[in-house]
Order: C-alpha cells, then structure tokens, then sequence
C-alpha cells in the first residue's frame, strides 16, 4: 500500500499563514525525502473557519523542490470556474512536476464557495459532470469544439448541433499559425500534460451520486478525510458495484482514501501530543455539517468526544497500532493508498516531523512488503 | 515555455530550466523575474503563470517574481487575487504584477468573452482586487463581477498590495486610463521613444488630475536586449535569437503575412523595421548609451530587459545575461 500526506485547512482562518505555509511546504518537503508516495492539498472557497489558501501554487512551489512525491489537489471545486482554466492550470503543473500531478475534484458542498463566483447552489452537480467531461475531452483532442450547457468552447461553438466536435483533419485543414483572420471554430488548449492521457483524476465521494460519475468516466475516488470508516466501506463496496456494471473492477484502478494517522512511541503519547488538535478539527467539521454517521445522520460538535473520534476516524497510536489498525482498513475497504493528515491545526510542527519520520521508518516500509 | 516551429523543444524541460534561468538570475544581481501569458496558442505558450512563480520563489530568496503580464481582462479577479496573495506569501512579498486586459481575440473566443468588453473588464477586476488585497471583508457589484462580503484569506504580504503595472499599448486612451487608475505605467518592447514620451506625459496628466500622488505614478520600460562582447556577436544574436522569433510569432499572429520564402522582404515590413529600431543591440557601452537616450527622454522607474528569446539556448542566455549585469546595471544603480 502507497502512502502519502494530506493537508486540509481546518481551524486556520485567522491564524499566521505565513508561518503556517513555510512550516506546511518544510513538511512536505521532508515527506518527499522519506519516501512518502503523495501529497494532495484540500482547496476551501470562502468558508469562515479556513483559509482560502490557492493550491496550485502550492504544488508549484514544491515541484522544484520534491522529487518523486505525487503532487495534488484532494477537492478542486470545478464547477466555480472555466473548465479550461482548470485544465490550463493542471497541464501546467504537470509539466512543472514531471508527470507527477493528480487531479483531485469535488463537487462543492458548502454554499459559500458557489455563492462566491455566482454558481447556483443547486446546479453545482451538473456543472461539475460536464466540466469533466470538458477535460477529458480537452486533454484527448488537440482541438476541438464543445457546446455544453454551461460551457461554450470557443464562444461560436454555440452554434454546433452537438455537445462535443474534433476539429476535423480535411484537406481545407491550416495550421495553427495559419488560422489568424479566420473564424475561431475549434481550439486546443496547451501545453498538453505529461502523464497520458491525462493526469489521474480522484473523486470525491462525499455526494453517493459521484459514485456513478467515477466509474463511468475510468476515475478514481476519494472518500474524504471526515468520513467515518464503515461509510468508506460502503462507498467501496458501492463503487466496485457501478465499475462491476460497467463492465470494470476495483483492481484496475487506483484505490486511495484521505485518514487522520498519528504516530508517536505509544498510544499514550500520540494521543497528548495530536488528540486535542483532532477534536478540534472534527467539532469544526461538524459545526460545517461536514460529519454524519453511517446513517446519513449529521453530527453535532459535542458528539465528536476522543473515544467517538478513535472508534470511527482516527488511526492514532505506536507504529505497530497504526500498522495494524492501516491493514485492518485496507482489508475492509480494499484501499491501497492512504494520504495521512498529520498535521491538524494547532499541533506543534517538530511532533508532526517526529510524527513523519515514525511513519516512513516503522509503518511505510511495512505497507510495502 | 514556447516551443516554436523555429526551435522545437519539450515542454518539460522549459518548465525545469526557467527555474535555473531564474536561479541565475539572481545569482548575478537581476532584482526580478518575469514570465508572460497566453492561451490556446499552438507553441504552448505558459497559460498559469503564478504556480511557475511559485516553483521560481521557492528556489530563490529575493529576486522580485512578476507576471509580465498577467491577462486580467481573461480572468475572475478574485480567483487570481486568491492565487496572488498565496505567491506573495510563498515568495516572502516578492511578487510584482503586471497585468493587461489582453488582445488576441481566441483568447476570448476560449473562455466566452466579448473582447470589446476587456477594457472595463480589466480596470472592475483591478479595483476587486485591490479591494480584495486589503484582507477585509468587502462586498462588489459592479458591471462585471459580484461579491458579498468576502474575505481574503491569506492576504498578500505586501501592503498595501503588490505594486501593480499596466502593460501599455500605442493609444493615449489606454495611457489615461492607467493614470486615471493609479496604477504603474509599462511600456511594451517595441513601440518607439517617441511613442514612449507621448504616452507617459498623458499618463502622467491623467494621473495628477484623478489626484494621485507623483511618487505613485510610477513608469516601466521593457526593451528587447541582444548584448555581446562585440557588436558583431550582438548582431548575430539579433539574428538567430531575436528576430526569428517575431518573424513566428507576427506572422503566426497575422500582424505580417507569411512571405513566400524571402526574409529580406520580410524585414523590410514597417513592424519589423519598428522591432528592430525599438531593440537595444550591441555590446555594454552602446547598450548603455541605448538606455539613456531613453532615460533622457523619460525619466523611468524600472527597465526591464527581455533577454530571453524563444531559441532558449541557455550558454548564451547566461552569458548575456552575466554580462548585462554586471556591466549596465551597475551603471544606473
């Protein structure tokens, strides 16, 4: 089983982000020198208690500076912008990292962000299915054109009988440099990406709806960081049966999943140094109506009590607690990759390297065997 | 990070080396680092320039990072202010924009635009994001863009805001209306001294009498540099670097149709004989001399020297580089 890291923004509105984001990037960075496989940053739009900390130049910063680390977005909210924006943006930093970039995205799930760029709250599903299907298409095709509902690609594509046209290679076919003057029917969006045909794409499955979605599009999906155990097996067992109709199955593709780990010399420890940082991260989850139970049930903030917490999200203890308890999950879920976030607000940045450092040497080199 | 029918290379190993050019950059005194925008163009040319910026600030400690120009008119102002103000936090407050509403009309075509709507586009986006820079909560409705009560967060380091410049074109209107603004003048690498001088003093007027103050008037000129130990060398540099690339890119854009074959007929078109009077070639003496005669006419705040040309061979970039800065630079410092 790979593993990698996870950062969301949690509990950082207000807080010194320039100190935070050098402490973040020194982390990443000594992740990549011990071996961990990936990194994926969350992206949050305007919500009160996090700050809106733009991810790619996350990535970009660390392209010159990490090695072989994955680099990425675990939610991209691509319904709030131009789908060739996102696809611009992605290529670029496939580029920059040498193939190493995964796209992770999200249908946006709190009102703020799509209020903020005059999305409509309730088409944010629909924006987002046909803004991958743009991507996909933009990064296949060298040039096309695309009349979607919400997406016109180029404008005069409004007047195409139908959502999706290659440009067509006949013999009146000029070349790029010789299409000045004439009427913009088809584009291509470059640089292209390193990785063929596209970077990965990762889901997030916090809507049941996107299920469907990633097994009809050959995606991955990522059950969220805040979603309890036995509901990421229910997504798994739920997406194997949308591939298994498809006519594909959980063993052709990537299978990660977002967790809180926490490593230290005992359980004990571990929960000093990190469980206070955790409780706060998930009453805030909850008062965004970020966390419901199996049932579909939201919690509310003083329900997410430490023992609650270990029961159902946390993977905290001595390395051989965190193995057991990581193998246990792979068995149950049919994970193999989990992206561990280490580093909840609050927690003192040398007992999150400690952390890392525990982990790559005595539970990462373990996954692999 | 364009790979022209000229000089074909991969992308990948742009991405990678324009971080070394900036290393080096910075190693032999340059104060900034500048990269440009565009979409949808066949070569590749870079389409995000801040995740670019913010592998260059990560490598480097102080040289300024700037967009040179950042297409605003193409853009949501308070996504790109977002991306902004986490470079600037990144960089440690290194970031310098430049910004322009763009003109190449696919551009628009692509991402769904009424070109000739640009210019109102680009000065409501300038003011969102000056608005959004100061971290607090702010609300904008305006003909363009809508917000209610936002907040940006993390805000830029710099306060008020990074400095922002407008990359200027021939017309006066534009001059006034980046005076009017309040924001820096910037003028572009192939218009004349003349035409610099003209515009600058309606900039100047447009600014005063919007009642902005003369030290934030500030003006910026970029000028395109071939500078060799001898002129011989420079000229030859002129050849193979500078001016194949305008002959791709002014024929691909259509500024000048594809001659059939003859470069000399090509050369002898009024925009290239104006490209070749605006660009600054010869060794550090007459380079010097160059810059002058342009300081004598207008006083400036800030030149920027594009001495990267689409060949991208790196040796002589160094050297030219090298030999800019530690030559003419300290000449005007």
């Amino acid at each position: 089983m790979r593993a990698g890291l996870y950062y969301g923004w949690e509990g950082t509105a207000g807080s010194d982000t320039q100190a935070l984001l050098a402490q973040v990037l020194d982390q990443v960075e000594l992740g990549d020198h011990l071996g961990f496989d990936s990194c994926l940053f969350a992206e949050s739009q305007f919500q009160e208690t996090r700050a809106s900390v733009s991810v790619p130049e996350l990535i970009g910063a660390l392209a010159g500076t990490t090695h072989g680390m994955r680099l990425g977005s675990a939610n991209r909210q691509i319904a709030l912008q131009h789908p060739a924006r996102v696809v611009e943006n992605y290529s670029v930093l496939d580029q920059l990292t040498n193939g190493r970039v995964i796209c992770g995205i999200a249908v946006s799930e709190h009102e703020a962000g799509c209020v903020t760029y005059s999305v409509p709250f309730d088409e944010r599903l629909p924006r987002f299915e046909e803004a991958l299907d743009f991507m996909r298409k933009a990064w296949s095709y060298d040039a096309f054109a695309f009349n979607g509902t919400f997406t016109k690609f180029p404008r005069s594509a409004s007047g195409l009988g139908k959502t999706f046209e290659a440009e067509p290679y006949t013999k009146s076919y000029l070349l790029p440099w010789q299409r000045v003057g004439k009427k913009t029917s088809y584009l291509g969006i470059t640089p292209r990406s390193v990785q063929l045909p596209y970077p990965p794409i990762w889901i997030d499955v916090t809507q049941p709806a996107t299920l469907t979605t990633a097994a009809t599009r050959g995606c991955a999906i990522l059950p969220p960081a805040s979603m309890p155990h036995d509901v990421v097996v229910q997504r798994y067992q739920g997406f194997s049966a949308e591939l298994h109709a498809v006519g594909r199955s959980l063993e052709e593709i990537e299978r990660p999943l977002l967790r809180d780990v926490f490593v230290a010399r005992s359980r004990q420890e571990a929960i000093e140094l990190a469980g206070d940082a955790y409780q706060a991260q998930y009453r805030s989850h909850a008062a965004l109506g970020e966390l419901a139970d199996a049932d579909g049930r939201h919690l509310a903030a003083d329900e997410c009590t430490l023992e609650y917490l270990l029961q159902n999200h946390l993977i905290m203890g001595d390395p051989d607690e965190v193995f057991d308890q990581l193998k246990v999950l792979q068995q149950n879920t049919g994970i193999n990759h989990v992206l561990c976030r280490m580093a909840p607000s609050g927690i003192n940045h040398l007992d999150v390297l400690a952390s890392m450092r525990l982990f790559a040497g005595e539970v990462i080199t373990r996954l692999r065997s | 990070m364009q790979s022209p029918r000229v000089h074909p290379r991969a992308w990948s190993g742009l991405y990678n080396e324009v971080i070394e050019h900036a290393e080096f950059a910075e190693s032999v005194g340059f104060d900034s680092f500048w990269l440009t925008e565009h979409h949808f163009w066949y070569d590749g040319y870079c389409p995000d320039l801040y995740p670019v910026l913010a592998a260059i600030a990560r490598r480097t400690s102080k040289i300024g990072v700037g967009t040179g120009a950042s297409l605003l008119g193409l853009h949501d102002p308070l996504r790109e202010a977002q991306q902004i103000a986490t470079l600037d936090v990144i960089s440690n407050g290194r970031v310098i924009l430049g910004l322009a509403p763009g003109y190449r009309p696919e551009e628009f075509e692509g991402f769904d635009i009424e070109k000739k709507t640009r210019g109102k586009r680009f000065y409501e986006g300038a003011e969102v994001m000056k608005k959004a820079f100061t971290g607090a909560a702010f609300s904008h409705h305006g003909e363009f863009f809508h917000y209610d009560d936002v907040r940006l967060e993390p805000a830029p380091l710099q306060r008020p805001h990074p400095p922002m410049w407008v990359g200027a074109n021939r017309s006066h209107q534009q001059a006034r209306n980046i005076g009017r603004a309040g924001l820096g003048f910037w003028e572009g690498p192939s218009m004349s001294i003349d035409t610099f001088a003209e515009n600058v003093t309606v900039f100047k007027q447009a600014g005063r009498d919007a009642g902005h103050a003369e030290h934030d008037l500030k003006v910026g000129l970029m000028r395109d540099i071939c500078i060799a130990e001898t002129a011989e060398e420079a000229l030859t540099i002129m050849d193979e670097d500078l001016l194949p690339m305008y002959e791709e890119q002014y024929v691909a854009y259509g500024y000048v149709p594809e001659a059939s074959g003859n470069r000399r007929e090509m050369l002898a078109h009024p925009v290239f004989q104006e490209i070749i009077a605006a660009s600054m070639v010869g060794t550090p003496d007459q380079i010097i001399r160059q810059i002058e005669s342009y300081r004598d006419a207008v006083p400036f705040h800030h030149f920027m020297p594009r001495i990267m040309h689409m060949s991208q061979k790196k040796d002589r970039l160094f050297r030219q580089m090298e030999l800019f800065a530690r030559e003419v630079v300290p000449y005007f410092k």
